[in-house]
């Protein structure tokens, strides 16, 4: 134990706690057919958890142990970073390598890290709130919210702008199935 | 005097001329005219979501209709489920191997030959209306005199406000394709106008109909009247699956953003809806007295899984993704209205069976065979064992990006299913008769063993045969679509 506190420093902590977590339930969902139906079924609502929560609250984790809200978002990146690993690594099982890690580009997950910023933007905002509240000196700008709106903002706007200019929904899926066609086809 | 006689005698002899070719008008046999063809095609609709199928809470009253006035198949089932492949199969009667579908990338071949070439030739009317979605351009179809179908969505269309397509010539969104049916907006709707217009302006000369549904495909919305129907009802989950499953780990992605129960629930209503349209065109043929002489198949291009497996999906060689409903009602073939049959008949099929309801020669390189002499048996007595029409048969899956499905091929009999994964997963052996959900895998049982070997064997037969290269027998010159 000792060793492990050594080894990780206090603001990844919560990182590595939920990103064990995430490891032992998705152990449990995927392969523990074993196991009682209601012990899979729960480590599946956990795992949700983890991945779609996750990012917020290792963010959140990391700035109370003092980390900067940059520093902070590095760290919350980690789980979702770690899961599309493994989601391109399984695409890449069937498809093979370069094919998986074109899978590993779908719109979807571009999506979802627009989405981890959101979730992190609403985890800064908490502690914004928190040091405010408490007096804290750790408190920066709030300014920096808005920073975390500028992944979705982006997306949306290639998205529109896609569709506008050639009829595909570019990200989300027929335009880039047609992504797929012209490189693998 | 004699005048009058003459007049009489004349009189007489007009009399017997008008008798004469009255009566020989009423015992000459009149030719028989060629029956209709009705082919009716649902997207992702699985073989026991109907009522007829003994479904606890859907209904499908129309469909049901059908199977009572005809003959329903509960053991039908496509040889590769999923849109693209089923959906060529149905239309040419080949396995993917021959007709070159093999997943939603590859392109329908303009070479391939449908059944419509051949009933065209023989005097038919032909149209298809609705959902193509093969990959590739939209196709100019030799032998189709009326082609509607979109490319919006990449072929998927939308459930409201898809614009169309006649002939190759696009449309505005609301404009309609044929000429006197309405646009109202709901796919499921105007699809059946259109078909309904199409029925009513062909009436009087014999016409084959491809009337193929977006429904009940995802995103699974009902219409107004059929949404919220099946609200207050309890779904039952299979023991394997759970509330969370379209949420857990990536499954998410396939943008299911609520509970299964509740998803299953918007499945069922656009099924009622889409039954709801199934009965007005029904309706139309009884109220144009074409019920008696047309061939009318409700089918659906794959089936799906709700949990079973714990996935939620197509694709995979399991009962609920590959088994579809069959049903067919033709008051010409004898049968005994009601009838059930339990041989295994696939999609490669339908294509023979129309040529031979249309006294059609079945061309050597389709691979299907007619189910004409099932609907022939008319009482329960001349009913044969099950597996005579067909022991066993091949499905295959081919890879389709992005979907983490392995490829596979399996063997399906009456009693057993091998599957043989090209990786990712070990291959799996069932005994249907004692595992009907496919529970219980057999593969390294070694009571099995040898039961495995003979399925190998045949599996590896039937894939020589499907692959085997068949000249394609093309009916003469033929009318394309202009």
């Amino acid at each position: 134990m000792h060793m492990l506190n050594t080894l990780i420093q206090p603001q990844w902590r919560t990182a590595m706690v939920l990103l064990v977590t995430a490891i032992v339930m998705t152990l449990v969902y995927d392969f523990g057919l074993a196991l009682p139906v209601i012990l899979r079924n729960t480590a599946g609502v956990i795992l949700f958890g983890c991945i779609i929560l996750g990012a917020g609250v290792s963010y959140i984790g990391a700035r109370m142990k003092g980390s900067s809200p940059l520093q902070a978002t590095k760290i919350g990146l980690l789980l979702p970073v770690l899961w599309h690993l493994k989601e391109i690594w399984m695409a890449g099982q069937i498809f093979g390598l370069a094919a998986g890690i074109y899978a590993g580009l779908q719109g979807f997950y571009l999506f979802y890290y627009a989405l981890m910023f959101l979730v992190m933007g609403a985890a800064h905002l908490c502690c914004e709130l928190y040091y405010l509240l408490g007096n804290k000196e750790q408190s920066c700008s709030w300014g920096v919210s808005g920073y975390f709106l500028l992944p979705m903002l982006l997306l949306c706007a290639l998205e529109w702008l896609g569709w506008m200019l050639t009829g595909l929904d570019i990200f989300m899926f027929q335009g880039f199935l047609q992504g797929y066609r012209f490189l693998f086809t | 005097m004699r005048k009058t006689v003459s007049f009489l005698t004349m009189l007489s002899l007009l009399c017997w001329a008008w008798a004469s070719t009255s009566a020989e008008g009423e015992l000459t046999p009149k030719p028989k005219r060629l029956p209709n063809i009705v082919f009716i095609l649902a997207d992702d609709h699985r073989w026991d979501f109907l009522g007829a199928m003994g479904h606890p809470f859907v209904e499908t009253p129309n469909i049901d209709r059908i199977a009572k006035e005809g003959v329903l198949f509960e053991n039908a089932f496509v040889t590769s489920s999923l849109c693209s492949p089923s959906r060529a199969s149905f239309l040419t009667g080949q396995y993917p191997e021959q007709h070159g579908v093999k997943n939603n990338f590859t392109p329908w071949d303009n070479a391939n030959i449908t059944y419509f070439e051949y009933l065209k030739q023989a005097g038919y009317h032909t149209a298809f209306i609705g959902k193509w979605h093969m990959p590739g351009a939209i196709p100019r179809l030799r032998g189709m005199d009326l082609f509607v179908t979109f490319d919006h969505m990449g072929g998927q269309g939308a459930y409201y406000n898809t614009p169309y397509i006649v002939n190759g010539k696009a449309l505005k969104a609301g404009e309609t394709p044929v000429p006197g049916a309405k646009v109202n907006g709901y796919i499921t709707d105007d699809l059946t106008n259109f078909a309904m217009q199409y029925v009513e302006d062909n009436q009087d000369k014999p016409f084959a109909l491809y009337l193929s549904h977006k429904a009940v495909h995802l995103s699974m919305q009902p219409d107004e009247e059929a949404a919220g129907r099946y609200d207050d009802q309890e779904i039952r989950l299979p023991s394997e699956a759970d509330s969370w499953l379209a949420l857990a780990d990536g499954n998410f992605k396939h943008f299911l953003w609520s509970s299964l129960e509740e998803k299953i629930k918007d499945y069922a209503e656009t099924a009622t809806a889409m039954d709801q349209q199934i009965g007005r065109l029904m309706d139309k043929l009884d109220e144009l007295g074409l019920a008696e002489n047309t061939l009318l198949i409700y089918a659906a291009d794959n089936g799906y899984m709700w949990g079973e497996h714990r996935l939620i999906d197509k694709r995979w060689a399991y009962e609920e993704s590959m088994r579809v409903p069959f049903v067919v009602r033709y008051p010409g073939a004898g049968y005994r209205p009601g009838q059930r049959s339990s041989e295994m008949i696939l999609n490669l099929d339908l294509a023979p069976t129309l040529l031979d309801v249309a006294g059609l020669k079945i061309p050597g390189h389709m691979q299907g065979k007619s189910v004409l002499p099932l609907l022939q048996s008319r009482e329960s007595g001349d009913q044969k064992l099950p597996g005579e029409f067909r022991d066993a048969w091949m499905y295959r899956y081919f890879e389709d990006f992005p979907y983490p499905v392995p490829a596979q091929t399996a063997l399906r009999t009456q009693r057993y299913k091998l599957i043989d994964y090209e990786r990712g997963k070990r291959d799996e052996l069932f005994d249907l008769q004692s595992d009907p959900r496919e529970q219980h895998n057999l593969i390294d049982d070694p009571a099995h063993a040898a039961v495995q070997a003979r399925l190998r064997q045949q599996l590896q037969l039937q894939q020589q045969q499907a692959a085997q290269t068949h000249t394609r027998q093309a009916p003469a010159a033929v009318a394309s679509v202009e």
